[in-house]
This record gives C-alpha cells, structure tokens and sequence, in this order.
C-alpha cells in the first residue's frame, strides 16, 4: 500500500509552503489554518481510501493473458491480450501494467490500461509485441494498481499468469519424423505409428484369462468366443511420459563459442523435446528468473509448436538446468511445482571449461568450489555437466525418462 | 488552464466562493481609496478578463499592453501615477489571476500549491489595507518596503479583529470548496452518500476548533508552527503504522 503520486505531492507542497511562508515570511492565523485543514483532509480521506482497498489481493481477481503465437523467431510480431475480471461488488479503479521482458518492444497498442472495473465490466487489452532476441521472453506478470475512489492511495496487486514466448534465430518448426509399423514393444521413441500412443498406454493383445475381475475385459473377443472363454486385454508400458524442462540461474551470460548459454541451452532442450512431443509426451517449460517461477506447456498444433500457459503438471520428470547461482531457487521450485510428485534431474552447469581464458584464477577457483559443495549438499539427483556435454546430457536424461 | 474556457453556472459558485477571500481583500483595498483610480481598475479587470474571458487572447493581451506601453510613456515624460496605478492593479489581481488559471488544472496537486501560493500573496495585500486610507502608492510601497522590512526586523503586522475574522472565515470556507472542487474533480459523482463527505466534515469541525483555540491563545507563531508540525507528525505515523 502507498500514496499516490497526488497525495505525496499535495503533502509535500502543502508542508512547504507552512514551513517556508508561515515560519519565515507571514504570520497569520489563515496560513496555519489552510496547511492543517488541508493535511487533515487529505489524511483523513487517505485512511478512508486504506480502509477501502487494504484487504484486496490478489485473490480478487483473475487475470486471463493469451499471447499468439509464443513459438517465433526474431522479427516476428506477437499479439498479447489480457483480460482482468473483478470478482468484487463494488467498482474499483485500477491501472494495469504488464512488464515486458528485454527483448520484446511494444509494436502496437499499450501494454497498460487504467479505468474502473466491476463484475459486469472486464477491463481487456491487446497489443502487439515484437521480438528482437532469441530465447525465452516473459510477458507478465499482470500487475493491478487499485486505487481508492480518490486515487489517493493504491495497492499494487501481482497476479501469477506470465507467458512465455519463444523466439528463435531462425523459423522452427516440428520436424516430421519417420513412422513404420514395428513389432509391438519396441520402446523407442518416434518409431511407431499407432495412433493412440502417448494418449494412453498402448493397448497389446487379448489374452485367455480366468481372471474374475471385469476390468480391462476385451468384449468383443469374449463375445466371439460365445461365452465360453473370457478374454482380457493387456497392454504395454504406457510411452508418454509428463516431463518439464526447467531452465534456472546463472545461465544468462554470453560466451564466444556459444551467444548467449541460456539461448543456446533452451534451443537444445527444446530441439530434443520435439521428438517426445510429437510421440505424446507431454512437455512443460519452466522458467526462473529472479525468484518468480513460471511454467508453460510446449504444445504442437497443426505441426507449428506453440506454449500454452494455465497448465500445471501435477507429477512427471523434472529436467533442471541451471548454475544454481540463486540460493533460493531449489526451495522456489519445490514451493511452486510440490516436487514430491516429481522424479528430479538436475543438471548443473559447469561454465569453467569455457571462461577459463576470460576471468581471473580467483574466480574459477570459487566457482570450482562453489559447483563442488552444491553437487554435495543437494539431496536430489545432481549431474555436474560441461557445456560441451550438455546435448548428450540431455538426450539421456530425457530417454530416461 | 485553457484561458477563457466556458464555465458551467456550478463552477461559477464554486468558483466564486473559492475567491472569496481574495474578492474580500481586493474589496477591502479598493474601499479604502478616498480618490478613485481608474489606472488600478484598467489594469485589475484587464488580467481577471484575461482568464476569464473566452475572447482571444491576442485582442485581451494588447488590451493589456496598450494601457502598460501609454503609461510608461507618461511615466518617461514624468508622470509615474499612471504606471504605479496599473502596477497596484496588476498586484491585486495576481492571486486571482493565478487561481483562475489553475482551475482546470488536470493534477490537483498543482491546484493545491497554486491555491497556497494565491494565499500567499494575498496576506500581504490584506496587510497593505491596513492604513485608514490608501493611494496605489501606498499598495506598491506596502508590499515592496513594509512587507521586507517586517520580515527583516520581525515586526508584526495588525489588523483590525473584523477584518481578521472575515478574512479566517472566508478563507476556511474557501479551503473545503477547494477540497470540494479536487474531489468533484476525480469523482464527478461525489457525493454518492454522506461517508464520502464525513472526513471533509471533521477535518473542518477541528480546523474551526483549532482556529478558536489560536484565537484564544492570542495568536503565535511558535504555537502555530509546534502544532503543525505535531499534526503532520502525528498523521504521518498513522499513516506509516495502518498499512
């Protein structure tokens, strides 16, 4: 909670002008009487507007925020449309504000709204959004200033629902990959056609069974059995598997060799996630940055990859990528994803091959031994991984999944 | 302030009654005059119709400059009445002038300091008119010589208790118009119901009681000053404990 900008003003002008007219200049009982009356007022009013607008949270609102397309490359233009809903009676003035990531230049449009919202009227805004940097881009979060009906005081509201946009260098598409009917069980991924794999687990044969329960019974084989055998169907091991490719900190860096790392490791990441993508595999992306978690599902549509926010996956395999520079982070993403529900793979980035040249002996030694006593005290399963490694690093924590 | 900008008959009383110190002083100053002086008048009108006519201003800012340019050409040839008349004028038109012009400023703080700066000026003006009788002159002596050296030498300023009582009541009144104005402004609605308008009420209720309890203690600066300072004092500690 704050004052606005009017309200500071006005205090400060007004005690200014007591101090510098009624103690130093003019003795008289008007100028003395005008500053009180004023700062009363205007006091009295601000703890009125408080007590309006002091319990609103976030819980009050909801916040819609779409962006198309997310998946584009540099130069591309991206429409962003919000909308916030009130869920409170009364009407309230709000301004809302959406923080643009660097790299992403308004194109068209404001990315704030200022007006007065209730139930019945939604406050909504678009506007157009140009990428000029590869990576992962966040539009959001939505921020609401509520104002009391004087706008003397406001209340800044962050409301969770960030989306990410994807750019690239160059157009990506989803690679088609090849598909042939292969015997059944043949676990790889990309490599069969059945048409139902990655939606649920893979139905196999039919086999005679005296098995009382009627579950998983295959009817129509019992049926042309005329009763007299009873068949249940059996399945394979379900191929789809839920799995989030988290990027941390410490990553956000430019090296000669490889632009910027974290560019370049989200490029490979998602590069290799295709291939699971497209065989069912649901994929989330998650993005830390500056203590705020945020998480977007890597989706494929008429073969063009696109994010879709809103969606939270409730367990799966957790790909973490990162320097781990923040000390807060692991504790950030076990808050924000409960990762209990999730089989962990962190993959700790070892940047000292690649600036060994380019800082002082001092501080490779410190970031040796900073990498050594976090690979030691993380409880969760922690792979010291060179950037040179880190493709096969990731095709194998991702087949393992 | 678009200058001239037409007024709704609603902003005219308030408007009206936000200058009514300011009309009081100009009245109390101009009643004073044993001789009238048109040059005080020509010059007073001419910077009020200047903010508040809807004329162009080319035609009122040459009205303003002809009457200026014949009086320092009289004043050149040693005639300086004229130019001291239309300087006096001027002078008692500045404060109303500037709240005109502020009216229809968008940031209310900005209509705040102008209101305070209008006081300002204003006080000493009033002081000005204490004398039994008074000559543009006079107006122009006053403010340029009295008011410095009472300053410098501390000395105070008297007034008769009528026009004191006069002057306080208008300009208490004029401050809760002020408020009403900047609040009408944000809220075109107000007043919805009577909540919105208790806080302004109170704070004048303890406004005119702490102006009876100065009168009483026979008015001091001191005084003034410590409970200014505790009242902003106390209410910032309000402030900063009710988050």
């Amino acid at each position: 909670m704050k004052l606005t900008r009017r309200a500071i003003r006005t205090y400060q002008y007004t005690v200014l002008f007591f101090s510098i007219v009624s103690l130093i200049l003019i003795n008289h009982p008007t100028i003395f009487l005008a500053s009180v009356f004023v700062i009363l007022t205007l006091t009295l009013y601000v703890l009125r507007g408080i007590r309006k607008i002091r319990k609103l949270s976030g819980e009050y609102f909801e916040a819609f925020l779409g962006i198309s397309p997310n998946v584009l490359s540099i130069g591309d233009r991206s429409k962003v449309r919000v909308c916030v809903e009130s869920k409170i009676e009364d009407r309230l003035k709000i301004e809302i504000y959406i923080p643009l990531s660097g790299g992403l230049k308004i194109d068209s449009g404001e990315a704030n709204w200022s007006g007065v919202i209730d139930p019945k009227n939604n406050a909504t805004m678009e506007f157009t959004v140009k990428v000029e940097k590869s990576g992962l881009l966040e539009v959001g979060p939505v921020i609401i200033i509520v104002k009391d009906d004087f706008e003397l005081v406001c209340k800044d509201i962050n409301i969770n629902s960030t989306g990410l946009i994807y750019s690239s260098v160059e157009p990506m598409r989803a690679r088609s990959i090849v598909t042939a009917p292969l015997p059944i069980g043949f676990n790889y991924p990309g490599y069969t056609s059945h048409p139902f794999i990655g939606i649920n687990e893979q139905y196999r044969d039919s086999i005679q069974s005296n098995h009382s329960s009627l579950k998983n019974i295959d009817w129509r084989r019992t049926a042309r059995a005329e009763g007299e055998e009873v068949y249940i169907k059996e399945y394979s091991k379900r191929r789809s598997s839920d799995i989030i490719l988290g990027f941390g900190s410490g990553l956000d860096l430019d090296l000669p060799s490889y632009g910027n790392v974290l560019n370049w490791i989200v490029q490979v990441a998602i590069s290799y996630a295709l291939y699971y993508l497209r065989e069912g595999s649901r994929i989330w992306i998650l993005n830390y940055n500056d203590g705020r978690p945020v998480i977007t599902q890597l989706k494929l549509r008429y073969g063009e990859l696109t994010l879709r926010g809103g969606s939270t996956p409730s367990g799966g395999y957790l790909i973490y990528i990162s320097r781990l520079v923040d000390p807060n982070e692991l504790n950030s993403i076990k808050e924000y994803l409960n990762v209990q529900r999730f089989r962990v793979d962190i993959l700790l980035i070892d940047l000292l091959d690649e600036v060994l040249d380019l800082v002082r002996d001092k501080v490779i030694n410190y970031e040796a031994e900073r990498l050594k006593q976090l690979a030691s005290d993380i409880q969760e399963s922690i792979k010291l991984v060179r950037l040179k490694d880190l493709i096969s690093s990731i095709r194998r924590s991702l087949a393992s999944r | 302030m678009l200058l001239g900008e037409k007024m709704k008959s609603s902003d005219i009383i308030l408007v009206s009654l936000l200058l009514s110190p300011y009309i009081y002083t100009v009245y109390n100053v101009l009643s004073k005059f044993t001789e009238p002086d048109y040059f005080i008048l020509l010059s007073f009108f001419s910077l009020t119709g200047l903010a508040l006519s809807r004329y162009s201003s080319i035609i009122l800012l040459s009205l303003m400059l002809v009457p200026s340019l014949v009086c320092f050409g009289l004043f050149v040839v040693g005639n300086p009445f004229p130019l001291i008349g239309l300087a006096a004028g001027y002078l008692l038109a500045l404060p109303i002038f500037t709240v005109l012009t502020s009216y229809h400023e968008k940031k209310i703080e900005n209509l705040v300091l102008a209101y305070l700066f209008s006081l300002t000026l204003n006080i000493p003006i009033l002081y000005s008119s204490g004398a039994a009788s008074l000559t543009s002159s006079d107006i122009i002596i006053g403010l340029i010589v009295n008011v410095p050296r009472n300053i410098i030498s501390g000395a105070q300023h008297t007034l008769s208790q009528f026009v004191n009582n006069i002057f306080t009541i208008l300009t208490a009144l004029s401050c809760v118009i002020l408020f009403f104005i900047i609040i009408r402004r944000i809220e075109p609605e107000f007043p919805k119901n009577v909540r919105e308008i208790t806080p302004l009420i109170i704070s004048t209720i303890i406004t005119l009681f702490l102006a009876l309890a100065t009168r009483a203690w026979i008015y001091g600066g001191i005084i003034a000053a410590l409970s200014t300072f505790l009242i902003i004092v106390g209410l910032s500690i309000i402030l900063k404990i009710v988050k």
